[in-house]
């Protein structure tokens, strides 16, 4: 039975609803992350599943039973706060042990369980100071012990990640990956970077309006993005629309604006309208020709680094791809592309 | 830009020794009085009193109604805090945390007693209590300064609710903690800035307060500000209203600057909380 | 769901019924005694605007218009003195903030306390005469104390509320952002400019609630009259407590209550109507000083 359950869950505010028809399970000692951009309602999501909102239509269960009329006090999950939320006037052991002081655990234990907890997040010396006076990892870094310490069914994450700078985030989003596999703890962490969500999750659900649009392991979305909405908001992509031409024993044959091109085998009957996308990284400058060979105008090269980015119009369509720094400064270039590399989406 | 810098620094250092005239030199003047020997008095043509003694503190401490007066006018301030704050709390915790449909409106109405003008007030809340009682009497007189103290007390209270990071109550409920242990965990010590603050500011107006205390309470009940008036107007006794003032001010002073101290070095709730 | 919204409006209560009670107790005795409803002591007559015609008399309008002088010019004087010194300490300068507590003293004053410092410099035969008259400005002292104008009246006023004035001004000039200064500087704009055209229309409903405030308060003030006052004509509150306390004419004070609530409300309105206008203008002004760059 999965850890945790949400079923046909409505959410509405007004007029306005944040979360429509959300249907999902997490299991046990899992990673799930809620990926989309502000305002899309993941934040909205896992409230509820911390118990702030009511909803308005479906349910959730935690273990299999139905938590609906369970206040957030009486629910077994501890949250991160994008804020941290750390209460103020209390030193760290204090904010941390608040929450096994509200369980009437023995005073003996919670001394025990502050240390160990404070040992796992690598805290320790800081007992006795005062929120002000840390840092914002190490904010962090207490709001993540008072979570842990109650040893909670569920930890749930709201961007724990977005006050920090960008060095400490790479930092503290790997201690959160390790500890919550080492501890087997079962998570739902809201972001709205899909780098962080990549590199963390076991699933990913990316939500949009209101609604999810996929789920799935990362490299699964990423690779099969259901649609432009997914395939856009995950790295990036070109994308285009074209219609079936003719279907061969191995790929189907499409017309498109980049020229006639051979995608992956499809059941389409020829002559429907597709729409399809591809990764600029799957871009070939040793020319396959056993693969599409394309020919653009070059618009812009940027230097990254490691690659540059450079910019075509291939017929007047703009299209993006990465490409290794060796290539010919040319106004007109050629690439190949894999069948495989072109992704149909559903709409 | 430095040129401009200079020049305000100028203006500035100008500006302090103005300050220190315009408020120095009359209190100055108020403690040379109040130390005028009985025997020798000071007058005219004289810059300074020739003989300085506290012969005329004692002298007003143990033949005037000065001690009875401080004893009225504490007690009615401790009670009219004690109450306001009363009255206060709940009010304040629904306007701060609650968002209540008309709340502007009803923080308006909260404000009127110390808009309108105070001796209209008076006058007319004389008038009502007269026809039930209530004049001549300890209790009217707390009544009239509850009404004016509670502007100060729910602006203050509201504030420093409204300052708690919703965040931060989210994160206590979602650590299990109980009704009780809300108000005095989390509530209390996250307010306590405001609760002071409008204690000691209630207390301090209500020490001053005139209007009210004047119509209410004389000739029975004196409070400072009222034997002032008396000395003042048509008993007029410079060195008796000298001291007097000095029992009114300094204190309200003291207490003032110790509070100001004492909300600088505790810690204020926002720095922790973090950006959101 | 419901029951605690229930809870939530009994909650709300307590102050706000104090509030309201007695306050609408106390306007309505007021208005309705001034036509001669509800004696609560004597007898009632009925309606009658009797006492509106024998409130009107020569006294009535000396008062009006002495209140009016009074509260009109101390108010204009403090928010025109206290503005600048807003300025002043909004600068980064070191030492600013002790002189900003320093300044706040006489907000803690009692009125008659206020008045009767200010009473011992400027006395007949007080400080600063003395002192004038031994730099030489003067030949005899001037008569400061209980004179007819009511000098005396407003450099009290003047002196007790600059702190109040402060406290709003600051707040309102302390929330204009630094950055929105410094893009203005970066941009090429002059002091001159900054005031007028940043400064001046972001803190304008400041300096006029202030304003209005210390309006209200000068207007209705009875303390600081009555101890430096001219001997007449009376301030409204003045005169009012004297009808009562001495005629015991409830009726006619109730008139003069009327009349003090309703000019407060006409003036307050007047002043942000006038304020509303002004902005424009100033931002005139600042228009003109680029030209002239």
């Amino acid at each position: 039975m999965s850890k945790l359950k949400v079923s046909n869950l409505v959410k509405r505010f007004g007029s306005f609803t944040a979360v429509n028809k959300a249907d999902f399970e997490v299991e046990a000692g899992t990673l799930v992350t809620l990926l989309g951009p502000s305002g899309c309602g993941k934040t909205t999501l896992l409230r509820s599943i911390a118990g702030f909102y009511c909803p308005d239509e479906g349910s959730i269960f935690f273990d299999g039973v139905k938590v609906d009329n369970i206040p957030p006090s009486r629910r077994n999950t501890s949250m991160c706060f994008q804020s941290y939320a750390l209460f103020p006037h209390m030193s760290v052991w204090k904010n941390i042990a608040f929450g096994l002081e509200n369980q009437k655990v023995p005073k003996a234990e919670i001394i025990e369980r502050v240390a160990e907890v404070l040992r796992v997040v690598n805290l320790t010396g800081l007992e006795d100071r005062k929120p002000s006076q840390l840092s914002g990892g190490q904010q962090q870094r207490v709001a993540l012990a008072r979570a842990l310490v109650t040893r909670p069914d569920i930890i749930l994450f709201d961007e724990p990640l977005s006050n920090l700078d960008a060095k400490m985030r790479d930092q503290v989003r790997i201690e959160i990956r390790e500890l919550q596999l080492s501890l087997g703890l079962t998570a739902v962490y809201v972001t709205h970077d899909q780098a962080e969500a990549l590199s963390i999750s076991d699933r990913i659900i990316v939500i949009n309006e209101g609604k999810i649009q996929q789920a799935g392991a990362p490299q699964e979305i990423y690779d099969n993005p259901v649609n432009s909405f997914v395939a856009q908001f995950l790295g990036s992509a070109n994308i285009h629309e074209g219609a079936v031409f003719e279907h061969m024993p191995d790929f189907t044959v499409i017309d498109s604006p980049l020229g006639r091109i051979r995608v992956p085998k499809n059941s389409l009957s020829p002559g429907s309208r597709v729409k399809f996308c591809w990764r600029p990284e799957r871009t070939e400058f040793k020319i396959d020709p056993e693969h599409n060979v394309i020919k653009g105008n070059v618009i812009r090269r940027v230097f990254m680094g490691n690659l540059l980015e450079v910019f075509f119009t291939v017929n007047n369509q703009p299209v993006k791809v990465q490409a290794p720094c060796w290539i010919p400064d040319e106004k007109e270039l050629s690439f190949s592309l894999s069948p495989e590399s072109f992704i149909l989406l559903k709409e | 830009m430095q040129k401009l810098k200079k020049i305000s620094i100028v203006l500035f250092v100008v500006f302090c020794l103005i300050q220190l005239l315009w408020i120095g030199a009359p209190v100055f003047m108020a403690v040379l009085w109040s130390l005028v020997d009985v025997d020798t008095p000071w007058s005219y043509p004289d810059m300074f009193p020739k003989k300085l003694s506290f012969s005329q503190w004692s002298y007003a401490w143990n033949h005037t109604n000065l001690k009875r007066a401080m004893v009225t006018s504490y007690t009615v301030a401790t009670l009219t805090s004690f109450f306001t704050l009363l009255i206060s709390l709940p009010t304040s915790y629904i306007l701060g945390r609650k968002k209540p449909r008309g709340k502007r409106f009803i923080e308006t109405v909260l404000l009127l007693p110390i808009v309108l003008p105070g001796m209209v007030i008076a006058l007319f809340v004389g008038r009502i209590f007269t026809s039930i009682g209530l004049v001549q009497s300890m209790g009217g007189i707390v009544l009239g300064h509850i009404l004016l103290g509670i502007p100060y007390m729910t602006r203050l209270l509201t504030s420093s609710f409204e300052s708690i990071p919703q965040d931060v109550l989210d994160a206590a409920q979602d650590l299990g903690t109980g009704r009780i242990r809300m108000i005095f965990k989390i509530y209390f010590p996250m307010i306590r800035l405001g609760f002071i603050a409008g204690t000691i500011f209630v207390f301090i107006k209500s020490i001053e307060e005139f209007n009210l205390s004047f119509i209410l309470g004389l000739p029975t009940y004196e409070t400072i500000p009222t034997m002032l008036y008396t000395y003042l107007g048509y008993n007029f006794h410079r060195t008796y209203a000298s001291i007097i003032s000095l029992i009114l001010t300094v204190p309200n002073l003291i207490i003032l600057l110790l509070i100001e101290q004492k909300i600088k070095t505790s810690l204020t709730p926002r720095s922790a909380a973090g950006k959101g | 769901m419901k029951r605690s919204r229930l809870t939530d409006y009994i909650l709300l209560l307590p102050a706000f019924i104090y509030v309201s009670l007695f306050l609408s107790f106390t306007l309505f005795m007021m208005i309705s005694q001034s036509f001669g409803l509800f004696s609560l002591l004597g007898e009632t007559e009925g309606f009658t605007l009797q006492y509106w015609k024998s409130a009107m008399i020569q006294e009535s309008f000396d008062s009006f218009f002495y209140s009016m002088k009074i509260g009109l010019v101390s108010s204009t004087l403090v928010v025109v003195i206290a503005y600048p010194i807003a300025l002043i300490l909004n600068q980064e300068i070191r030492g600013a903030r002790i002189v900003g507590s320093l300044i706040k003293i006489p907000y803690f004053i009692n009125a008659m306390v206020a008045a009767f410092l200010i009473i011992n410099i400027i006395a007949y035969h007080g400080f600063l005469n003395q002192f004038l008259m031994f730099l030489g400005f003067i030949d005899e002292p001037l008569r400061m104390r209980n004179d007819d104008f009511g000098t005396g009246v407003i450099v009290i006023q003047v002196w007790k509320n600059i702190p109040f004035a402060l406290l709003i001004i600051t707040a309102s000039i302390a929330g204009v952002s630094k950055d929105v200064i410094d893009a203005a500087k970066d941009l090429r704009a002059g002091p001159v400019r900054i005031f007028f055209s940043i400064y001046l229309p972001l803190t304008i409903s400041g300096a006029v609630t202030a304003h209005i405030l210390l309006f209200i308060m000068i207007f209705g003030d009875f303390a600081i009259y009555s101890v430096a006052g001219p001997i007449y004509p009376q301030s409204l509150t003045a005169r009012m407590q004297l009808i009562v306390s001495n005629f015991l004419q409830w009726e006619e004070a109730s008139v003069l209550a009327t009349v003090l609530i309703i000019s407060v409300i006409v003036v307050a309105s007047t002043l942000t109507f006038i304020s509303k206008k002004y902005i424009g203008i100033y931002e005139k002004v600042g228009y003109a000083e680029i030209k002239k760059d």
